[in-house]
């Protein structure tokens, strides 16, 4: 270090909480050129100790003043100096407005959180599940609306939930709620979509994010998009946060056109959403993963898959004709796979699905058995097996499960351990095929496509090395609008040798063809 | 030190002589009406006129006198010169101005923008405590509380912790031999000690007077010890920050908050004493970035130093 010098500014009349002068004491402190810093006030004591941590300073403060001294390289100093005013005159921490200070209480309860934004009318709740209810119990009490991110909740406790919530005009989405947009505020996991006419509700978090970014990248926006936890169409719940969002949906004027989404309800729910639908005044499509809505109402249009789900809400918000069908595969895409299944050994038989997102995992599933393929998993569609831990025919994991995420973070937001699984391909001799996700959006990690290119590349190396090729099938839910860039991240997949189709049941319906492709090969040895 | 001493003689009249209806222009002028909760036992009676001398979101000191009342919502709590508004009053940033005079008479207090109406407030003042626990009793809830709080402060250390370490325990030592010499000259390097708005070392400090207060009862000898490093403090209080010196003049008076003072009366009084005694520890240690930590510290100390349970710095 060169020449070191002590600079120091007084800020008079500055009240600032300790935590808050500790933390940008710690940041000046690690600035490069920057031996030593103190933020403090200025008190007799505070300066004595100044002095001995050679930071005497010649001005003469008074104890109700903030003094922060650094020493160092000079230039470093002065924009230490300058960091720490720009940090203490922000807007959030002004004079006389110190957050956490000892009249700024810490935000312990919904409660203050409500004093201090008095206006909010959405508590969202992410607390361990023992907790959570009781604090959805008291947003409610509030008058709060309620998302739970928080899940391990009994369902007699959402019952209980929901049913006051309902009684006082409120709505809950959750437990177990990881996406929402609500008024254009995305909560949870959620990506960058305009806002336009189309509003939805579903007990899928990642069924709502593939279905708001397809319409997004159709050209359609969203009004609203509720979600409701997966189990609000049990029969124990009755669909109460379902019915009323479709309720709130079918009251709002910025709403044209419905969509909802979930798994397969319980029969009679599902009459009772079918009913309420067709009620509802406006177009609703529907789109229950595996089944079509069982009557017949007019202005409801069943969907079946995620995609058609989103394609055929925008066409109603057009005015368009709903078509059903566009099943044909792309050409290009089947001829990418195609090639790398001529190159494939014969033991290669099984296609692994990787996922990230639960009802894609769910979805893919669906689309193999559709076509007569069996196949296993963690959290098995209706037809497929509970997959036993070996290594035999197509499996489709969801590693967001509770399964592999037990003292870890989502895999949307730490894909680590994905990526270690798709290498990890690379030495079976059985796989033919991975077949992946990746979810953008706020929350997901910042560039998953980056690890996961390098993995899918370590995965090919390694079975080239074997003799075996690889064929990578993958679809990116998201949209050029989210902070990771869709465009970007496809880009880099591609680069790898993944083929990236547009939806996630175009994923696994080209990894369908891929597999009876090669039940055939098997077939004609 | 008795109250009398260290505040203004007016302070010790009855609330209901402050209370009275009130009508006029000002009133029909301010833009944000709010009722008053309760008020602090040490407010002074109307009419008396202060100038606002910091605003948070959730607080606004008033410099009235020799006082620093703080107007405040629910979540501060009750405390000897605390104005707690009832219901939600907002940010109270857009309530009051820096520097702007309040006027209080006539049951009401107002600003530029703002009028408090004090007639359905009750007054608050600290609980009678109850007989003192054993001192076996005593020292089992002092051995708990001793190790929660040393739990609640290690993931946010502050200088209580590292460079002040010392000088605590050398004042909680003076404290246990009443060695009144050594208490102050510690007391004098605690002052001001800190980065905040309150420094620990105060907070400690106050914490440690009311700790000591409520183990003096009966024995001469600590009442003329805890009287004498009170007097000190309350003199010394130039050299901390002007909101700290309000807390250490009104702890030297022997007045602090009302979540100090449960938590000495759940440790240190009859009853259900370490149900209440943990939560009244919540309940403190939620006070501040730190500072509800910090005063917890001098509180455990004071009542370690005298009694016959091991220190806190020994549990630490």
């Amino acid at each position: 270090m060169s020449a070191t010098t002590t600079r120091c500014k007084v800020f008079a009349n500055l009240y600032k909480d300790s935590v808050s002068l500790m933390q940008l004491t710690a940041q000046l402190r690690e600035r490069e050129g920057v031996a030593q810093a103190s933020c403090v006030m200025a008190t007799p004591a505070n300066l004595a100790q100044l002095k001995d941590a050679d930071l005497a300073i010649d001005v003469s403060p008074s104890p109700s003043d903030l003094l922060v001294v650094v020493r160092g390289e000079p230039q470093a100093c002065d924009d230490a100096i300058a960091a720490a005013e720009a940090s203490l005159q922000s807007k959030k921490a002004a004079s006389g407005g110190g957050e956490a200070s000892a009249f700024e209480l810490p935000l312990t309860s919904i409660a203050l959180g409500l004093e201090v934004a008095p206006d909010a009318d959405l508590a969202l709740i992410s607390v361990p599940g023992d907790y959570a209810a009781a604090e959805a119990m008291k947003a409610l009490a509030l008058g709060l609306h309620v998302m739970m991110f928080s899940d391990n909740v009994s369902i007699a406790e959402e019952r209980a939930i929901k049913t006051a919530a309902r009684s006082r005009g409120l709505l809950v989405m959750g437990p177990d709620c990881g996406t929402a947009i609500v008024n254009g505020v995305p909560l949870g996991f959620a990506n960058v979509v305009r806002r336009g006419d189309i509003g939805l509700v579903a007990a899928s978090g990642t069924g709502l994010q593939e279905v708001t970014c397809r319409i997004h990248n159709l050209g359609g926006g969203i009004s609203q998009a509720l979600g409701t936890g997966g189990r609000d169409l049990k029969e124990e719940i009755g669909g109460i946060t379902m019915l009323q969002g479709l309720a709130a949906l079918a009251a709002d004027p910025q709403t044209r056109v419905i969509t909802l989404v979930s798994k397969p309800p319980a029969p009679a729910i599902a009459r009772k959403i079918e009913d309420a639908a067709a009620a509802a005044g406006k177009p609703v499509v529907i789109h229950f993963l595996g089944g079509m809505p069982e009557g017949t109402h007019a202005g409801v249009v069943g969907a079946k898959s995620l995609r058609e789900a989103a394609d055929f809400a925008v066409a109603l918000a057009r005015g368009e004709q709903v078509r059903a069908g566009a099943d044909a595969l792309d050409a290009k895409a089947v001829a990418a796979v195609e090639a790398r299944t001529a190159k494939m050994a014969p033991a290669q038989t099984s296609v692994r699905g990787l996922f990230t997102g639960g009802t894609f995992c769910y979805e893919a599933q669906l689309a193999f058995l559709a076509r007569g393929l069996a196949c296993s998993s963690n959290a098995p569609a209706h037809g497929a097996t509970p997959y036993d831990g070996k290594r035999g025919g197509h499996v489709f994991l969801d590693l967001g499960d509770d399964d592999y995420t037990r003292g870890r973070p989502h895999p949307m937001i730490d894909p680590s351990e994905r990526n270690a699984m798709v290498r990890a391909q690379g030495t079976e001799p059985q796989t033919a095929a991975i077949v992946f996700d990746v979810v953008l959006g706020y929350g997901a990690h910042a560039d998953p496509a980056a690890p996961l290119a390098e993995a899918l590349v370590d995965a090919q190396r390694i079975a080239a090395a074997a003799g075996r090729s690889l064929a990578l099938i993958g679809h990116v839910c998201g949209t050029d609008g989210d902070p990771q860039g869709k465009a970007k991240q496809v880009q880099q997949l591609e680069r790898a040798g993944a083929v990236i189709v547009g939806s996630n049941i175009e994923a696994a319906a080209l990894a369908a063809h891929l597999a009876e492709q090669l039940a055939a090969r098997r077939g004609a040895r | 030190m008795t109250p009398a001493a260290a505040l203004p003689a007016h302070s010790a009249r009855p609330a209901a002589a402050r209370i009275a209806s009130v009508t006029g222009r000002a009133a029909r002028q301010a833009r944000f009406a709010a009722t008053v909760e309760s008020i602090g036992h040490l407010v002074p009676p109307s009419p008396w006129s202060g100038r606002v001398h910091s605003v948070f979101a959730r607080a606004c000191n008033v410099a009235c006198g020799e006082l620093l009342l703080t107007i405040g919502t629910r979540a501060l709590g009750d405390g000897p010169t605390t104005v707690l508004l009832a219901g939600n009053p907002g940010d109270l940033r857009g309530r009051f101005a820096e520097g702007e005079r309040i006027d209080a008479r006539e049951g009401r207090m107002r600003s530029a923008r703002t009028e408090l109406d004090l007639a359905a407030a009750r007054v608050w003042r600290p609980a009678e405590r109850g007989a003192l626990v054993s001192d076996v009793l005593l020292e089992a809830r002092l051995r708990e509380l001793s190790v929660q709080l040393v739990a609640r402060r290690a993931p946010q250390p502050n200088v209580l912790d590292r460079e002040a370490r010392d000088i605590a325990k050398a004042l909680a030592d003076a404290c246990a031999v009443l060695d009144v010499a050594a208490a102050r000259a510690q007391a004098d390097r605690l002052i001001g000690w800190g980065e905040g708005l309150t420094p620990a070392g105060d907070d400690f400090i106050v914490g440690l007077l009311a700790g000591l207060d409520a183990l003096a009862r009966g024995d001469a000898f600590r009442l003329a010890f805890r009287d004498a490093l009170a007097t000190h403090v309350a003199a010394s209080t130039q050299r901390t920050t002007p909101i700290a010196a309000h807390a250490l003049r009104l702890a030297a008076a022997g007045a602090w908050s009302a979540r100090i003072d449960r938590l000495l009366a759940a440790v240190c009084c009859s009853g259900d004493g370490e149900r209440d005694a943990a939560a009244a520890l919540d309940e403190l240690l939620a006070l501040g970035a730190t500072s509800g930590a910090d005063t917890a510290c001098g509180l455990v100390a004071a009542l370690h130093a005298w009694s016959r349970a091991p220190s806190f710095a020994e549990a630490a």
